[in-house]
C-alpha cells in the first residue's frame, strides 16, 4: 500500500489517530462547554438551526403551495386562515417566506462556499510568497473590495443577466476578496513565527508547512468568517431581489417580496414587515453565532 | 587554507561566512562578518555575545534558513551551500536546532504527540506501531511523561516545552544541533535541569553542540571551547578554561567583569564599560570594539585587527596582543 | 527594630475563571532604612505580587488582598485611601519596572515624563520641574540635552536610566526595582546596576531588589528573602544565606547556578517545578519536590526558625532539634 504524501489519507491506524484523536474530542468538548456559557451565541445558533430546518421541511409544514393564486383573496390581512396574510396575487405570505428561505441559504451558502473555494487559496498564496504575486492578486482584491458590495453584485448581474444561478455569482464575488484578504492576513500572522522556521530546519517544503501548521491556523477564524459573510450574502441577494435583479418571479425570494410589497406598503404593510423581519432574523442569527464562535474556536485562548 | 584540514576534517566547518542585510534608507547591515571556526564531533562550542553580535543569525546561516551573503559551511566534508534542495533535505536530518523561545517555537494548535511526529511526517521514515514506538522511545529519552503527549503547548510550563522542542529536534536522529539561546527564558532550577539533559544527551548520543548564549556562566558549564562575538566579528575564541582563566581580549574582560556573581566577598576587577552597543549598520573602518575600548590605540581606530592563533587552541583579534 | 516598611500577614489573591490563585500566602517582610533587600523567586513565587501590594497597585478585579498590612512609617498602606496613597506613590515609595520599553509612555519626551513626576510631587512650576528633569538625567547619566529625546530613540539601557530618573526625581525613602535589568545586555546591566548602588548611597534610600538572579543579589544588597509558592522560605543577610543556605529549596537553587569562576561537574538542580497556585500542596509547599520531606511537611506549614541573629527559615528540618510546632494549613485541597 503505498503511503500517500498527506498522512491524513494514509489508512494506517496510527495516523488516523491523528485526526480524530482523544484530544480532538477532548478539545471539541472543552468548546461546546464554551459555547453553552455564552447565551449569545446559542441563542444565534438557534435561530440559524431554525431556519436551516425550516429550509428542509418548508413542503410539509407550508401550509399553502406559495405559487397558487388566490384572486378573492389578495391583499388579505393577518387571519386564522392565512397567518401573515396573503400577497397582491393572493399567494400566501407565510407559505411564501418559509419556502423563502431556501432561497436565502441556498444563495448564501453557495455563494460564499464558491467565495471560500476561489478566496482562500488566492490570499494564502499572496500572504506565503509575497513579493509581486502578492501585489498583483491583493491590487486585484483591493479594487474588487472598492466597490460597495451591493453595486459590484449589480455589474457582475447587469453583465450575467438576472436570476437565481447569476446571482450566487454575482453575490459570491465580494465575497471572494473579503477571504482572500482574511487568508493572507491569517498567513502573515503566522508566517514568521518561530514553530513555521522550526518546520524549515526539520526539512519542511513549502506545500508542508501551509497544510500542517497555516491551514489549521486558519480554519477557526475562517468560520467565523464565514457565518458572517453568509449574512452579508443573504442581505445582499436581498437586495438585489429588491432590485428586481435577483431570482425571478415567481419564485418566493425575500428581496423581490419586499420590493412588490412595498408597492401596497399603506394599505397592506404586512407584506413588507413579515418578509423584512424573516431578513432580519436570518441575518441576525448569523450574525449572533458568528460573534460567538470567535471567541470559541481557539485553544491558545483561555477563559 | 591550513595543512591540517584536509588531515582533519572538523565535523562542521565554517569558512568566510558573511550575513548583510539591506536596511532601506539607512545601509547595510552586517550582521555576521566574514567569520571562520570549525566544531569537533561530540564537542560543544559555545558562542557568546550581546545583542547585535550575530550569534543567533549565525545559528540560522549554518544551518542555511536564512540564505546566507557569502562563505561555505561544511559539514561532513560538503558544502551545505551548494546543494541542491532534494540534498539539502536530506541533510537537515542531521543537523537541527532548538529555538530560545518556548512559546512561539511550537505551533500551539498542535499536541505534543503530533509536534514530535512532524519530522518524521515530514520525512516519511516511519509508520504504524513503529511510529508510535519512536515517539514513545523520543519521549522518554527527553523527560517527557506519556500524561503530557495529548496536551496542547499552551498547557505545559516553558521547561516543559523546551523538552517538547528538544525532542522533536532528535527525532531524526541529528548529529549536529544548534542550540539558540534555548535555558535563557526558563527559571533557574529548570534551566539546571535542561542543561544537565543537553549534556546527558551528548553524552548518550554523541551529539555536537554549538550552544548559543549571552549567559556566560552556563557557556562555561556546557562547553568545550568559547567563540565571543562582538558585532558580527569573532574577537576571540578559545577552550572554555583558558578563556575563562585568562581573557585577552579586552571586550572579553569586561564581559567577563559584568556578570554578576553569587558569591559574597569575591574580589575582581570590575570593568564598567561606558557607552553603549553600538548599531550593526554600516559599522566603522577599524575595530569596532574601539568606540568602548578603554585600552584604544590610534591604530585600533584605523586599521581592523585580524583573528590571530596565539597558540593551538586560542585566537584573538586585537592589536595590544601580539601572537607567537 | 525600626522597620522603614513592615509587611505583616500579607495575602493575595487572584480571581480567575478557573478559581483562586494564592499569589502571596502570610507573608512577613520587614526593611530599615538604608537597607537594601534582594527578594528573590522563580516565576511565580509571588514577589511582583507582593511589590505591587505595597502600593495597592494589584491588576483590578482579579487581584485582591484578602489579609495583612504594610505599615509605612506607622502607617498601614492598605487602609489608607487612593486620595492620600498617591502622595507616596512615587514620592516616598517609588518603583521601577522591568521592560523599559513599555512602562515609558512613547508620545512624551522623555523630559516631559520625568518632569510630570516632579511636578505633581512638588508642585513646581512647569519650568522649573524640566530643570529638575534635566539635571535629573544627567544624574542617571544620560546629557541633558536629550531631555527632548522620544522613548523610543534610547537604547534599552538609556530607557531604563530614564525610569530610575523618574523613579528618584523625588528623593523617595524607598525604592522598589521589579527585575530591572532582566531585559538588558550583561555589560549594560552592570552599568545600571552599578548606577544604582551609586545612588542608593547618594539618597540614602532602602531599595526591595526583586530578581531571579543572585549574582545581582550578591552585587547590590544586604539581605536577602527567599520566595517560594508565595511565602518567604529562608530569610537573613547576604552573607550568612549565601554561606549557608539551609532550605533545601535555596540549596536547590544554589545548586542550580553554574559557576562562572570554577567548572563545575554537575548541576544539583530541584526535581520537578513550583506548584500551580490554583492548587497549592498542603503543608508545606515545598514538599512534594523536597528529598527530606518528614510526614509532618504534608500536613503543617513550618514556622520560622531563628537560626542565627541574622538568619531565619521556614522548615521542619531546622525545628527538628527545637521541637517547634508548626501552624496549621489555611487551605488544603485534598
Amino acid at each position: 500500500m503505498r503511503v500517500s504524501a498527506m498522512p491524513n489519507v494514509n489508512s494506517t491506524h496510527v495516523t488516523k489517530k491523528f485526526l480524530i484523536s482523544e484530544t480532538s474530542r477532548r478539545e471539541l468538548s472543552r468548546q461546546w462547554y464554551r459555547f453553552k456559557k455564552r447565551p449569545i451565541a446559542v441563542i444565534g445558533f438557534f435561530i440559524v438551526l431554525v431556519f436551516i430546518v425550516i429550509a428542509f421541511v418548508a413542503p410539509l409544514i407550508a401550509p399553502y403551495d406559495p405559487y397558487v393564486t388566490d384572486f378573492k383573496n389578495m391583499l388579505a390581512k393577518p387571519s386564522s386562515a392565512h397567518l401573515l396574510g396573503t400577497d397582491e396575487l393572493g399567494r400566501d405570505i407565510l407559505s411564501r417566506i418559509l419556502y423563502g428561505s431556501r432561497i436565502s441559504l441556498v444563495i448564501g451558502l453557495a455563494a460564499v462556499g464558491i467565495a471560500m473555494l476561489i478566496g482562500v487559496p488566492l490570499g494564502l498564496i499572496a500572504g506565503y510568497y509575497g513579493g509581486k504575486l502578492d501585489n498583483l492578486i491583493m491590487r486585484v482584491m483591493d479594487i474588487l473590495m472598492a466597490f460597495p458590495s451591493i453595486l459590484l453584485a449589480i455589474v457582475v448581474v447587469s453583465i450575467l443577466g438576472p436570476g437565481l444561478q447569476n446571482t450566487i455569482i454575482a453575490v459570491s464575488v465580494f465575497s471572494v476578496a473579503s477571504f482572500a484578504r482574511l487568508a493572507r492576513g491569517e498567513v502573515l500572522n503566522i508566517k514568521n513565527q518561530e514553530f513555521i522556521e522550526a518546520s524549515r530546519a526539520l526539512g519542511a517544503g513549502d506545500g508542508w508547512i501551509i497544510y500542517w501548521h497555516i491551514l489549521p491556523n486558519t480554519i477557526s477564524p475562517l468560520i467565523v468568517w464565514t457565518t458572517l459573510n453568509v449574512s452579508s450574502a443573504i442581505l445582499t441577494a436581498a437586495g438585489l431581489g429588491f432590485l428586481g435583479l435577483g431570482a425571478q418571479p415567481p419564485l418566493p425570494e425575500w428581496g423581490a417580496m419586499l420590493a412588490k410589497g412595498r408597492e401596497y406598503l399603506l394599505i397592506a404593510p404586512h407584506i413588507t414587515t413579515f418578509t423584512g423581519l424573516a431578513i432580519l432574523l436570518l441575518a441576525l442569527g448569523l450574525n449572533l453565532l458568528g460573534d460567538g464562535l470567535r471567541d470559541i474556536l481557539d485553544p491558545r485562548l483561555k477563559e | 587554507m591550513k595543512g591540517e584540514q584536509e588531515l582533519n576534517q572538523p565535523f562542521v566547518s565554517v569558512r568566510n561566512l558573511q550575513k548583510y542585510f539591506e536596511i532601506k534608507g539607512r545601509g547595510m547591515l552586517h550582521a555576521v562578518d566574514d567569520i571562520s571556526f570549525s566544531i569537533e564531533k561530540g564537542s560543544t562550542l559555545g558562542l557568546v555575545g550581546e545583542s547585535g553580535c550575530g550569534k543567533s543569525t549565525t545559528g540560522r546561516v549554518m544551518l542555511r534558513l536564512i540564505p546566507p551573503t557569502g562563505g561555505e559551511v561544511y559539514f561532513e566534508g560538503q558544502n551545505i551551500f551548494a546543494i541542491e534542495e532534494k540534498r539539502l533535505k536530506l541533510m537537515r536530518r542531521k543537523m537541527q536546532m532548538i529555538f530560545q523561545d518556548p512559546y512561539s517555537s511550537l505551533d500551539s494548535r498542535k499536541t505534543v504527540r503530533q509536534i514530535i511526529a512532524e519530522p518524521l511526517f515530514i520525512h516519511k521514515t516511519l509508520r504504524g506501531k513503529a511510529l508510535t514506538k519512536k515517539i514513545d522511545e523520543l519521549a522518554e529519552m527527553t523527560g517527557i511523561t506519556p500524561d503530557i503527549m495529548d496536551k496542547f503547548p499552551h498547557e505545559l510550563d516553558g521547561g516543559r516545552r523546551q523538552r517538547v522542542g528538544l525532542t522533536r529536534a532528535l527525532a531524526l536522529g541529528p548529529d549536529f544541533i544548534v542550540c539558540d539561546e534555548p535555558v535563557s527564558a526558563l527559571d533557574v532550577s529548570i534551566q539546571a535541569q535542561i542543561i544537565n539533559l543537553l549534556q546527558d544527551l551528548q553524552e548518550k548520543l554523541g551529539l555536537t553542540y554549538l550552544f548559543i548564549s549571552h549567559d556566560l556562566s552556563v557557556v562555561r558549564h556546557i562547553s568545550h571551547k568559547v567563540m565571543v562575538m562582538y558585532l558580527g566579528r569573532i574577537v576571540e575564541e578559545a577552550e572554555t578554561e583558558e578563556l575563562f582563566e585568562t581573557p585577552l581580549h579586552p571586550y572579553t574582560k569586561a564581559l567577563l567583569s559584568a556578570v554578576p556573581l553569587p558569591k559574597v566577598g569575591f574580589k575582581r576587577e570590575r570593568i564598567i564599560l561606558r557607552g553603549d552597543v553600538p548599531s550593526p549598520v554600516n559599522p566603522p573602518p577599524g575595530c569596532r570594539f574601539a568606540g568602548r575600548c578603554w585600552q584604544v590605540q590610534d591604530v585600533c581606530r584605523e586599521k581592523e585587527p585580524a583573528l590571530l592563533s596565539i597558540n593551538s587552541h586560542h585566537r584573538v583579534a586585537c592589536h595590544l596582543v601580539k601572537s607567537e | 527594630m525600626n522597620d522603614l516598611l513592615s509587611i505583616r500577614g500579607l495575602c493575595v489573591e487572584y480571581h480567575v475563571f478557573e478559581g483562586i490563585v494564592r499569589a502571596v500566602n502570610n507573608l512577613n517582610l520587614g526593611i530599615s532604612e538604608g537597607e537594601s533587600l534582594g527578594l528573590v523567586g522563580e516565576t511565580g513565587a509571588g514577589k511582583t505580587s507582593t511589590a505591587l501590594s505595597i502600593l495597592k497597585l494589584l491588576p483590578k478585579p482579579a487581584g485582591r488582598i484578602a489579609k495583612g498590612s504594610v505599615i509605612f512609617k506607622g502607617r498601614n498602606l492598605l487602609s489608607t485611601p487612593d486620595v492620600e496613597l498617591r502622595h507616596i506613590r512615587g514620592r516616598q515609595i517609588s518603583m521601577i519596572f522591568q521592560n523599559p520599553m513599555t512602562s515609558l509612555n512613547p508620545v512624551f519626551t522623555i523630559g516631559e515624563q520625568i518632569a510630570a513626576v516632579i511636578k505633581q510631587h512638588q508642585h513646581l512650576d512647569k519650568k522649573m520641574s524640566i530643570n529638575r528633569a534635566r539635571e535629573m538625567l544627567e544624574l542617571v547619566g544620560i546629557p541633558a540635552f536629550r531631555a527632548s529625546e522620544y522613548p523610543h530613540q534610547l537604547s534599552g539601557g538609556m530607557r531604563q536610566r530614564v525610569g530610575i530618573a523618574i523613579a528618584l526625581s523625588c528623593r523617595p525613602e524607598l525604592l522598589i526595582a521589579d527585575e530591572p535589568t532582566t531585559a538588558l545586555d550583561v555589560t549594560i546591566q552592570a552599568q545600571v546596576l552599578a548606577l544604582m548602588n551609586e545612588l542608593k548611597e547618594h539618597f540614602k534610600m532602602s531599595l526591595i531588589m526583586i530578581t531571579h538572579n543572585l549574582g545581582v543579589v550578591a552585587e547590590m544588597c544586604e539581605s536577602v528573602a527567599v520566595m517560594y509558592a508565595g511565602d518567604i522560605v529562608e530569610k537573613g543577610s547576604v552573607s550568612a544565606v549565601f554561606a549557608h543556605p539551609f532550605h533545601p529549596y535555596t540549596k536547590g537553587l544554589f545548586g542550580s547556578l553554574p559557576d562562572l569562576t570554577s567548572k563545575v561537574s554537575r548541576l544539583k538542580p530541584v526535581d520537578g517545578i513550583m506548584p500551580n497556585p490554583l492548587y497549592l500542596p498542603c503543608g508545606c509547599a515545598f514538599h512534594p519536590r523536597c528529598k527530606s520531606a518528614m510526614p509532618v511537611c504534608k500536613k503543617e506549614k513550618p514556622s520560622t526558625i531563628r537560626l542565627s541573629d541574622d538568619h531565619t527559615v521556614s522548615c521542619f528540618l531546622a525545628s527538628e532539634n527545637e521541637g517547634g510546632a508548626g501552624v496549621e494549613s489555611t487551605f488544603c485541597e485534598r
